[in-house]
């Protein structure tokens, strides 16, 4: 293939057919290769013209139409008609009408009688927006300003409407309280607003002392350039006024096509930073419960492959590695001596004198070793070999697939398949004759191929190879690869991650020198596996070896949760944790069913799952040895007596027994001083608190909202505990002169290691 | 595929005086939009390997934020390029919240699973050409699926899917590139192990 060819071959790929320029047309007529590259794109586009339109169902549709969000513009009948008769003020009113929630009541009549300009106008206007204003207060809207997602942002740049503001005879009206509504919490996206400088207002210390807070509303002029030239307030807080002025005169826009300046409200929200974000805690009154029931999501992410890979990016760098304090203190369980899991249950404190707000700790342990002999394994080999291929490579991989051959065991169903080619040896086949000469047939005549293709076949071989002699949990893909994986790295490191999720695992195996460990480390990771590189001969028995005792880690499965609080116990949250969707616990069910039926067929555990059952449940697919995890429960107490009982069920893959553990706890009527369980307890809350906070310092960073990420940050530090403040402090002070996005990754780093409990 | 291509044609030029009217009050324009659009949008999830049921989910979030952002359309500008950066962004915020999910809340396998891995009879099925591509078309990488996808099954221009994306034009030219080299690359193998 000549440059020619190449410059065809990219030019047709982007257009879809062949390209016309003479010369490469010319070329085309006489080149054998181009002519059938042109023909197969040709067939290609037709089959992608081809391919059945997918429409949405009428059903599906139909609910979409039936959805309240969208019912919005049906009972707005009062609003065009009021927009004729407005005046400058209404017109803010009826932009605001226009965006309330739905379910906010439609304009009332009185509105209709509105004398247009009249002073009595102002009045009702008024006496309309103070009751629509309370209307949101009781819908539980009064927070929008701290939920700016609730109102549209974009609003402050509409242009259309400062052009009706202007083209009006009459300023626009003090009183429009709407004012607030409708650009309340627009800070947050310059982009749209037009707005090419934003000042973030500086709290005065006189409004801080006093705990003054809340929004002001002001009106600003701005000119062709961009430049805020008036401000008037139009909502006043005394003690804040001024801050906000001085901060929106530094503002800047975009320029503007017209001369006429542009005048339009904005507000700026002052909020008042928690003084502890714990202060909530003792609260037991006024709290909004949840039910204690139904499937909640699992928290347990045994080896996250996320985790590993910020890891290893983060290592990449020269920044100080702040993350690495974040280390979170072993939790106090003791593993069993017998079983794979055992189970805790601890409260925040020893006993409670009367009505108490509780913090409940459930803790799960596993045992640190599986403790048997191998298991029988399901493996799938995926081989892809370079086109061109070095003599050591072949050597290597030689060794590393007849090692695998040598430590088959009774029981074990290996199988090869080769990239380009499919499965070249299954099960019954895997031996040292067919073996080798598969081996000598691929290098005498490398197939090329798509490597995601054979990983997609050896995956679903492999899911599926569910042999009934063969336990769960020991089935493993391993990736075997001379060359640089490039384009296709994504997809394969996505369908290692599903396959993972599911219970295979994927590991990467690299042979030879023309590799990217990168690219081994990722798929790795993300298929929860493991990496390794194979240069000699010498090297692929102990390969083998390491990854088929690393396989079966797993020494639970289908761990099932059961948290009943007792009488006169109310939840107020699960910690980390949400309800599940019924389509979402059909899915949990549905899985936890599939395995509890596979492992009686395979591992002779009686199934015994099939029954929903009261309190809360949380479903774990697998539990891994050595890992600890924990689950808090904040709970409101009536008072001393039982106050909650767990229960696990769950297949001993140690014993090869269904095995259910219960535990329960009981709070006596005492304030007796907490002893290290319950002081363990109140460190896991904390330490969950200073997760949460890194998580959304994350996301603010990620957003590019320094100014939130350091707010959360120095919440956090009201609560953490002293080595997280330490931590956190380190965050704050580096946040101005670190990376955006090193920050970032090292934020969500830490706040994903906070969570993973290594067992003590 | 004449027919489809006018037919989208038709809905280009209508959508947007249609956004425009709901944005003023008409109450059978939003509805009237939905229909016009249901396909393209639910195709391009299709495509875009969003799988069954959140596909359904996220063609509902998709209308309910246009429906919310009606205003800040520019009505003299095509509704097209438009409403499909709503599409996309919302696709792309779709896998990236996937693997956050798993991140942190693991408790459901993705439900693509079944997708991309069908079983051994629906793989049997799979043979036949379109279930191929289609399947071939979700495999490749969400940078390049996109601008395909937009490029081919809803024929826009490629600075209108730049501008789509939010992508540079070049970019989008070499992620077509390679997405059509890739399909022929997996269609090549196909041909030699089905002959």
């Amino acid at each position: 293939m000549n440059e020619i060819c190449e410059r065809i071959r990219e030019e047709a790929a982007l257009l879809g057919r062949a390209p016309e320029a003479e010369d490469l047309r010319e070329h085309t007529a006489t080149c054998a290769e181009c002519s059938e590259f042109l023909s197969k794109l040709a067939a290609l586009e037709s089959g992608i013209a081809g391919l059945r339109s997918r429409d949405a169902s009428d059903e599906l549709v139909g609910k979409l139409l039936a959805r309240p969000e969208l019912s919005r513009a049906r009972n707005s009948h009062g609003r065009t008609w009021m927009m004729s008769v407005a005046t400058a003020a209404s017109v803010v009113l009826a932009a605001w009408l226009w965006m309330r929630p739905q379910h906010m009541a439609p304009p009332e009549p009185e509105l209709v009688t509105m004398d247009p300009g009249g002073a009595g106008a102002g009045g009702k206007l008024k006496g309309r927006s103070l009751q629509v204003e309370e209307e949101r207060k009781a819908e539980g809207f009064a927070g929008s300003l701290a939920a700016p997602t609730q109102l549209p942002p974009e609003f402050e740049g509409d242009d259309a409407y400062a052009d009706k503001l202007q083209r009006s005879d009459e300023p626009p009206k003090k009183d429009a309280l709407s004012v607030e509504t409708v650009v309340g919490g627009f800070l947050g996206d310059e982009k749209v607003l037009g707005k090419r400088v934003n000042v973030a207002p500086v709290y005065p210390e006189a409004a801080k002392n006093a705990r003054v807070q809340g929004t002001v509303a002001l009106e600003l002029t701005v000119d062709r350039a961009g430049e805020v030239v008036g401000v008037r307030v139009l909502r006043s807080i005394p003690l804040l006024d001024q801050a906000a002025i001085d901060a929106v005169r530094e503002w800047k826009y975009e320029p503007s096509d017209s001369d006429a300046p542009r005048v339009f409200p904005v507000a700026v929200p002052f909020i008042l930073e928690e003084p502890d974000g714990d202060e909530d805690r003792g609260r037991v009154e006024g709290l909004s419960f949840r039910d204690a029931k139904g499937y909640w999501a699992n928290t347990y992410v045994p080896g996250d492959p996320q985790l590993r890979r910020l890891e290893i990016s983060l290592r990449g760098t020269s920044y100080p590695a702040l993350h690495q304090a974040a280390r979170p203190a072993p939790l106090p369980l003791d593993a069993t001596s017998r079983g794979a899991l055992s189970l805790f249950i601890h409260a925040d404190r020893r006993g409670i004198p009367s009505k108490s707000r509780l913090l409940v700790q459930v803790g799960i342990r596993a045992s640190d070793h599986h403790g048997r002999r191998r298991p029988p394994m399901n493996v799938g080999v995926v081989l892809d070999l370079p086109q061109s291929m070095p003599q050591e490579v072949a050597s290597a991989t030689t060794a590393l697939l007849e090692s695998l051959e040598s430590s088959q065991e009774l029981g074990d169903r290996f199988r090869l398949i080769v990239t380009g080619w499919g499965e070249v040896l299954a099960p019954e086949t895997f031996r040292h004759g067919p073996l080798t000469v598969a081996l000598q047939n691929l290098y005498a005549q490398t197939p090329s191929g798509s490597v995601s293709e054979a990983l997609a076949l050896a995956l679903e071989r492999v899911h599926a190879g569910d042999d009934p002699t063969m336990p769960l949990g020991t089935s493993v893909v391993l990736v075997v690869t001379g060359r640089r994986l490039g384009d296709e790295l994504d997809a394969l490191a996505r369908m290692a991650q599903s396959s993972a999720v599911g219970g295979v695992s994927v590991s990467a195996i690299g042979v030879g020198a023309d590799l990217d460990s990168a690219e081994l480390e990722r798929l790795a990771l993300d298929g929860q596996g493991r990496r390794y590189v194979v240069d000699r001969a010498s090297d692929g028995p102990g390969v083998i070896d390491r990854e088929l005792s690393s396989a079966s880690r797993t020494v639970a499965r289908a761990v099932r949760l059961r948290i009943q609080l007792a009488e006169g116990v109310r939840l107020v949250d699960v910690l980390g944790s949400e309800p599940l969707s019924a389509r979402e616990s059909a899915r949990v069910r549905a899985e936890e069913r599939a395995v509890d039926l596979r492992l009686a067929r395979n591992l002779g555990i009686e199934a015994d799952r099939g029954k929903d059952e009261d309190g809360i449940q949380i479903v774990i697919p697998a539990f891994y040895a050595g890992d600890a995890h924990s689950i808090l429960l904040d709970v409101v107490a009536e008072g001393p007596g039982p106050i909650a009982e767990v229960t696990a069920r769950y297949k001993d893959l140690v014993q090869l027994e269904n095995t259910v553990s219960r535990a329960s706890i009981a709070l006596a009527r005492s304030d007796a001083a907490s002893g290290p369980l319950e002081i363990g307890v109140e460190n896991d809350y904390r330490e969950l608190r200073v997760a949460y906070a890194l998580q959304a310092a994350s996301e603010a960073m990620d957003r590019g909202d320094e100014a939130s990420a350091a707010q959360t940050l120095q919440k956090a530090t009201a609560i953490a505990l002293q080595r997280d403040r330490s931590m956190l402090e380190e965050y704050l002070r580096f946040l101005p002169q670190l990376p955006a996005s090193y920050l970032r990754d090292s934020l969500l780093y830490a706040s994903a290691l906070k969570r993973s409990h290594s067992a003590s | 595929m004449e027919m489809a291509a006018s037919q989208e044609q038709v809905a280009r030029d209508d959508g947007g005086p249609l956004l425009a009217a709901h944005g003023s009050g008409d109450l059978e324009a939003f509805p009237k939009l939905v229909q016009q659009y249901r396909r393209p949008v639910y195709g391009y999830l299709f495509h875009c390997g969003v799988p069954e049921p959140d596909r359904d989910d996220l063609f509902q979030e998709i209308f309910v934020r246009v429906h919310q952002r009606a205003r800040t359309y520019d009505p003299s500008r095509p509704l097209h390029p438009w409403l499909f950066t709503v599409v996309a962004n919302a696709v792309r915020s779709y896998f990236r919240n996937q693997k956050r999910r798993l991140f942190f809340f693991a408790g459901t396998p993705p439900a693509d699973v079944k997708d991309e891995a069908p079983d051994g009879e629906a793989l049997a099925s799979a043979r036949e050409t379109t279930d191929w591509l289609e399947r071939a078309i979700r495999a490749l990488p969400l940078s390049q699926r996109e601008v395909l996808v937009l490029a081919t099954l809803e024929n826009l221009p490629l600075n209108d899917i730049a501008s789509t994306l939010g992508l540079p034009v070049n970019t989008v030219k070499t992620q077509l590139r390679r997405a059509r080299l890739r399909l022929i690359a997996s269609y090549e193998r196909r041909t030699r192990a089905t002959s």
